[in-house]
């Protein structure tokens, strides 16, 4: 049986994972849970409520008065701030502010994140790059009842007609400052957490308490795929 | 008496006890002019007659006495300040606060608790015992307690080890006492009026009459006032959120902002808790009032306002810290919500004492630790009003210090961060 | 809840935001000892409409809000860059 130990990467949540019974598989450099053994069941949880542990996937920001000009200059279409815009390779350009932007990729075939990590150098314009990859962690709730338990944790209203697909709020969830970014799994609805890694135990603790009243599950990386399609 | 009580009891007709008599109309002149009739104003004016036999003063409140801050804090007297200045000045109060009923032959509930500042890490624990050596120097009541001897001391508490702050130990200052904070006021007041100081009510202070004006801050002369001018010898201003304000009509600025404090009080328990509690990382502190209630409150609002509104925010933010020290009282309903304007320094030291204006004084900076300072800063205020000097225990908190740089620092020691 | 327009982030609870004082101009280095101190301590404090820096936490955002401090009103909100293009001039 794979262990997380083997891996040279982990999240800072695996030894909760482990707990709860989660089977690992490689993906990017990290063991991630590909399932807690219940493959049908977790999938089909996933429609409903679940929680799944997104710390894996690759990501980057850039952050500076000329981030809109030099992000163009490498053929990225940028979206008007608090919006998400899907590029040609898959990945997500979420615009923070005017001048700054996080990059989300839902696999590791990360190419645009790869490429502008080459192509940045310090005499470029004013623009920065931002340690997202492991300052940051990336949770994400999935399923029909996810906006009511979202309004247990955070003041937004995150409801589907009020709060689109690819919408972003940067706010309060449980008293921390974390990035909501509304990125439906094909028809399911889902929000994606990015946060403060150091607190990824805290917020994980809270939004399984907040779950437990609509029956949520914690699911694998598996379910989330399945509900993309 | 069992007889005098039972014919009263048996009246129809109450006299109501005439504690403030009316003094008419405001004269042309007085020797002294307090503005403000809260705690320190009145405090000063009782002891300008008790103290100096100075009658020839008036005393302006635009509201009403009691009115103010002094009756909307929570009532807590301690001395176990951080700094030498503070802890002499605190301790004098505290003096003076023991034998404040039998001066006034008015019951203010005087009641010594004992007073905990709990501590939930290792630097807070540093901070205690510097604060206890500080204050034993002093020859001050003040002691770190750990952990194990805390609990017999207050058992009442969650020492639950997995919880966001667990208790470490705490400061302990025996003579930390609670009392009934209207009556402060209207002691003091009644005493004052008694002896022959004019309490003005409903008069509002518009401006002052300053000369020689050219070139440097001038000398006051009069006060404006909704019910006319008077001509004043000196002018003392004691007016808590108000005081930047006041200030601007004399001609000067300072170094506050003026912040709202909530405080509540739930409804009445069987009495349960005899300490007072605070913790400086819950933003919590808490006592039981004589008649039951727990009396409560915890930092100042996050931004300035001039009101005395009362937010649902605060208090759930209050009531969840609440319940992480008390977790029984969980279905406790709480009775009533106040708020008070707090005038905030930013070395959370009072002012008092002379300012630009020559024969005006202030007393300021109050900010959220005014009530326990009432008796001595009348009795300083009086001291000054009465001689033109100021005292070596209120030297330290001049206006002229953040001239000099030359602050007092007391943030460490307010009860709980601001 | 209170609610601060955000120019970044639309309207959000006010607990997600710190008030940063009122808008003042820094004065020259070579400002008399007065100024300084002025500056450093003394406050307006006002009592009626003022503006005010203020930060939006969760976005480690900066803009100006006009607001009533006798009423706890919030009358307007501005970009930084905004606010200072049309006021950077003058106090």
């Amino acid at each position: 049986m794979t262990r997380p130990e083997e891996f040279q990467r982990r999240s800072h949540l695996y030894r909760v994972c482990r707990e709860a019974g989660a089977q690992w598989r490689a993906m990017n450099g990290f063991g991630v849970p590909a399932h807690y053994g219940d493959v049908g069941g977790e999938t089909a949880a996933a429609a409903r409520l679940a929680i799944a542990d997104l710390t894996a996937l690759p990501r980057a920001g850039y952050k500076g008065w000329g981030m809109a000009d030099w992000i163009r200059d490498q053929g990225v279409s940028l979206p008007e701030p608090n919006r998400a815009l899907r590029q040609e390779d898959g990945t997500l350009a979420c615009r923070l502010s005017s001048g700054e932007l996080l990059l989300l990729a839902d696999d590791d075939q990360a190419a645009l994140i790869d490429r502008l990590g080459h192509a940045w150098s310090m005499d470029d314009a004013v623009c920065f790059p931002v340690p997202r990859a492991d300052a940051s962690a990336r949770l994400v709730v999935t399923g029909d009842d996810s906006a009511a338990m979202m309004a247990k944790m955070c003041g937004v209203d995150l409801r589907s007609h009020r709060f689109a697909d690819h919408d972003i709020a940067q706010t309060s969830v449980a008293r921390m400052n974390v990035i909501v970014l509304r990125h439906d799994r094909g028809a399911s609805l889902a929000y994606d957490l990015i946060f403060d890694s150091a607190s990824a135990v805290y917020l994980w603790g809270c939004l399984v308490d907040a779950m437990a009243e609509f029956g949520g599950r914690i699911v694998g990386l598996n379910a989330i795929d399945a509900l993309r399609g | 008496m069992p007889f005098a009580l039972l014919k009263y009891g048996l009246t129809r007709r109450h006299s109501v006890p005439d504690v403030f008599p009316e003094p008419g109309e405001l004269k042309d002149s007085y020797d002294i002019v307090i503005v403000g009739g809260g705690g320190h104003g009145l405090a000063t004016a009782y002891y300008l007659a008790v103290d100096h036999g100075i009658t020839d003063v008036a005393v302006l409140e635009r509201g009403y006495i009691g009115g103010g801050n002094t009756g909307r804090n929570t009532a807590i007297i301690r001395s176990n300040y951080l700094t030498p200045e503070g802890v002499k000045f605190y301790d004098e109060s505290i003096r003076l606060y023991k034998d404040l009923s039998n001066d006034f032959d008015m019951n203010i509930l005087y009641s010594e608790r004992g007073h905990y500042t709990l501590a939930h890490t290792d630097s807070a624990i540093r901070t205690m015992r510097w604060r206890a050596e500080v204050n034993k120097h002093f020859g001050i009541e003040s002691e770190l307690v750990m952990r194990g001897e805390l609990q017999k001391m207050v058992p009442q508490l969650d020492y639950s080890e997995d919880v966001r702050y667990p208790i470490l130990g705490a400061l302990y200052h025996a003579p930390g006492a609670i009392a009934r904070h209207d009556a402060v006021a209207w002691g003091y007041g009644a005493g004052a009026a008694r002896r022959g100081v004019h309490i003005h009510q409903n008069t509002e202070v518009t401006g002052f009459e300053i000369t020689g004006a050219n070139g440097h801050a001038g000398r006051v002369t009069g006060v404006k006032t909704s019910r006319g001018t008077v001509r004043a010898g000196r002018v003392l201003q004691a007016v808590a959120g108000m005081s930047g304000e006041v200030a601007a009509m004399a001609g000067f600025r300072l170094p506050l902002k003026t912040v709202p404090l909530q405080a509540c009080v739930s409804q009445p328990l069987k009495p349960f808790l005899d300490a007072i509690v605070v913790s400086g990382s819950l933003h919590v502190y808490v006592s039981q009032s004589s008649r039951g209630e727990l009396v409560m409150g915890g930092s100042t609002d996050p931004y300035g306002v001039y009101m005395t509104r009362s937010t649902l925010d605060w208090k759930e933010g209050l009531m969840a810290h609440m319940l992480e020290l008390l977790p029984f009282i969980s279905e406790v309903k709480l009775l009533r919500q106040w708020a008070g304007m707090t005038d905030m320094t930013p070395d959370f030291a009072p002012i008092m004492g002379e300012t630009p204006v020559d024969n005006y004084y202030i007393d300021a900076g109050w900010g959220t630790w005014g009530f326990k300072a009432t008796p001595v800063c009348g009795k300083e205020n009086a001291r000054m009003l009465a001689t033109g000097e100021v005292g070596d225990l209120i030297q330290p908190f001049a206006l002229q210090r953040y001239h000099d740089f030359d602050l007092v620092g007391e943030k460490g020691a307010a009860s709980v961060g601001h | 809840m209170k609610i601060m327009p955000c120019p970044l982030n639309g309207p959000r609870n006010i607990s997600e935001f710190s008030c940063g004082g009122e808008v003042e101009h820094l004065p020259p280095p070579d400002c008399d000892h007065a100024t300084w101190i002025d500056y450093v301590y003394l406050e307006n404090n006002t009592r009626g409409i003022v503006r005010e820096w203020w930060y939006h936490t969760p976005t480690a955002y900066w803009f100006v809000a006009e607001r009533d401090t006798r009423t706890d009103e919030i009358l307007r909100t501005w970009p930084a860059g905004e606010f200072l293009a049309e006021f950077g001039e003058r106090r």
